[in-house]
């Protein structure tokens, strides 16, 4: 081995990286940083490589036989009694983690041992998760060689041990950088799924929420809406039935209608709302879904004068949504943009993808109007059940509370401004892709 | 001219009254009323009505069974159903084509202008069958 040449001594300790990979079931790593300190070691003539754990078990040798065999017991009897404790005492180091260089006499192994003077260098290492040093030894002869023999031994040594500092120095940081990356990674990773079991706990506390409400809904609208449904009809027949000219008469009826259509408002609200239980998602492209909204809502707002602008971003990411309740968000935001716009007024709809964060896309509708606007004081409470601004009109406020447990329940955001001139409301509704 | 026949079969009595009050008021229907689903079965096949308005909850047999078995007989299964429903939220109402298991449904309340109008609507279609 010790007259191998360099690039003998590299495809071996490539090889036999690739067979301790193997031995220790793990990591890639290992074998790129292998070869990244052959690279580094290939312009040392005649250099050993040994990675040895805590206690000086040897995990890595150019010869495969020593691997598994203690460093010591294979050294025995091939070491003097000062040198053995000599040895001792940087196993000893190494067993510490620490780092270091020393020069080591061993008996050569031919048939009559001279002392063979060897420069070893250590240094810790951390492989598939355990600490464990890796060993460069050096014959001093070789090094001397060809260099002038008048030359001080302490340029020599110093030449060598800066080298095989380097090259340990290289190789540690290497590890480390690698290891710090890797755990920033899983932390990133972590913390992505944290935040996902988060939304997805809260969504779920939502939706049993939504539950309970829901049932409670559906039987007080069933209850309510019958008797509302025989009053309507008894007023009809009564109606026919009078035929009278009578302005008072007229009048109590029509009243009356008044009052029955705001009690039916109060109840649709109030199963728009707990409407949203259960969600069914599936991948959708949002500008179809806006655009069936608006479709839905065509004679509505043909009726109102609003002009619709869109600009949608083409091949917007899909995103997991349940298309039905989706619609519901931005049929209660147009409904709420139209009742804004009493004498007609514009409608500006604009849809874009972002990237919020390294790993995050999300996508955004823009909805603004020419209305209104929110009267001051009020922004703050929009979301809030019963919190209205068309009370007067019949109005329910449950339209806003409605939209916004639906985009809770899908992990969404929604914002809703004035715009700074007063005229008009701009409302932001973003969904992670 | 011949009247139309319509059959209701819903389980307040009090609602049917009046609608069958009012729509034969107007001189163009014949109104025959059911407040139990099972009845209503067995009315559908005696009475022959050119439309039924059904109630989607029922106690003793919810409407979407019934139309089921108004499917399943020879001579109702192509009578025209229009369910009436209290629970239907305010999008719902405003989707076009929206329907109950591929019926078409009215919201209650209903005025009496959009009741005549979707039995008329749904007459209509069913002749042009």
């Amino acid at each position: 081995m010790v007259n191998q040449t360099q690039t003998q001594l590299l495809i071996t300790a490539l090889s036999e990286a690739q067979s301790i990979e193997k031995h220790f079931g793990n990591t890639e790593i290992f074998a790129t940083d292998i070869n990244g300190l052959a690279k580094h070691i290939n312009d040392l003539e005649r250099v050993y490589v040994l990675i040895v754990n805590n206690d000086a078990k040897i995990i890595y040798c150019p010869y495969k036989n020593y691997i598994g065999e203690n460093l010591l017991t294979l050294l025995k009897g091939k070491i003097s009694n000062p040198e053995w404790l000599k040895l001792n005492s940087i196993l000893q180091k190494i067993k510490n983690g620490e780092q270091g260089t020393a020069i080591i006499d061993f008996f050569s192994e031919n048939a009559n041992p001279v002392i063979v003077k060897t420069l070893l260098a250590f240094a810790p290492i951390c492989i598939s998760n355990t600490r464990s040093s890796i060993i460069v030894a050096m014959e001093y002869d070789v090094v001397a060689e060809p260099v002038n023999k008048n030359a001080r031994d302490n340029v020599i040594f110093g030449g060598f041990v800066f080298s095989v500092v380097l090259v340990l120095a290289a190789f540690v940081f290497h590890q480390q950088k690698k290891r710090s990356n890797e755990l920033q990674n899983l932390y990133r990773v972590l913390e992505n799924e944290h935040i996902k079991l988060k939304a997805t706990q809260t969504q779920l506390i939502q939706a049993e929420k939504m539950g309970i409400v829901g049932k409670l809904c559906s039987g007080v609208a069933h209850e309510v809406k019958n008797p509302l449904a025989i009053i309507i009809q008894g007023m009809e027949y009564l109606k026919e039935k009078l035929k009278t000219k009578d302005e008072d008469v007229s009048l109590t009826l029509k009243d009356l209608e008044e009052a029955v259509g705001k009690a039916d408002n109060v109840v649709k609200g109030l199963l728009d709302f707990a409407s949203i239980s259960k969600l069914v998602t599936t991948p959708e492209n949002i500008n179809l879904i806006i655009d069936n909204s608006l479709l839905l809502m065509r004679n509505l707002l043909d009726k109102n004068h609003i002009k619709i602008t869109r600009n949608f971003e083409e091949n917007i990411p899909y995103v997991e949504l349940d298309k039905n309740r989706i619609e519901q968000v931005f049929f209660n935001i147009i409904l709420n943009s139209i009742e804004a716009m009493p004498g007609g007024g514009d409608l500006m709809i604009r849809t874009y993808a972002e990237q919020r964060q390294e790993h995050e896309k999300w996508v955004t509708v823009q909805i603004e109007d020419t209305g209104t606007g929110f009267p001051e004081g009020i922004m703050e409470n929009i979301f809030e059940p019963y919190s209205t601004t068309k009370r007067a009109k019949g109005g329910y406020g449950l339209g806003l509370a409605t939209v916004k447990n639906i985009m809770e329940m899908h992990g969404g955001k929604i914002n809703i401004s004035n715009k700074k001139d007063g005229a008009g409301v701009i409302v932001l509704v973003s969904f992670k892709a | 001219m011949n009247k139309k026949k319509i059959l209701i079969i819903d389980d307040e009595e009090k609602f049917t009254k009046y609608i069958k009050l009012n729509l034969e008021f107007k001189g163009k229907y014949e109104v025959r009323v059911e407040n139990k689903g099972s009845r209503g079965l067995e009315a559908a096949k005696t009475f022959k009505p050119d439309l039924i308005l059904l109630d989607v909850m029922m106690p003793d047999m919810d409407g979407s069974e019934v139309a089921a078995q108004l499917k399943e007989e020879k001579s109702c299964k192509n009578i025209p159903v229009v369910f009436l429903t209290a629970i239907v939220t305010k999008q719902e109402i405003y989707e076009k084509g929206s329907d109950i298991g591929g019926h078409p449904f009215i919201a209650k309340p209903v005025n009496l202008k959009n009741l005549i109008s979707t039995i008329e609507q749904n007459i209509v279609n069913n002749s042009k069958l």
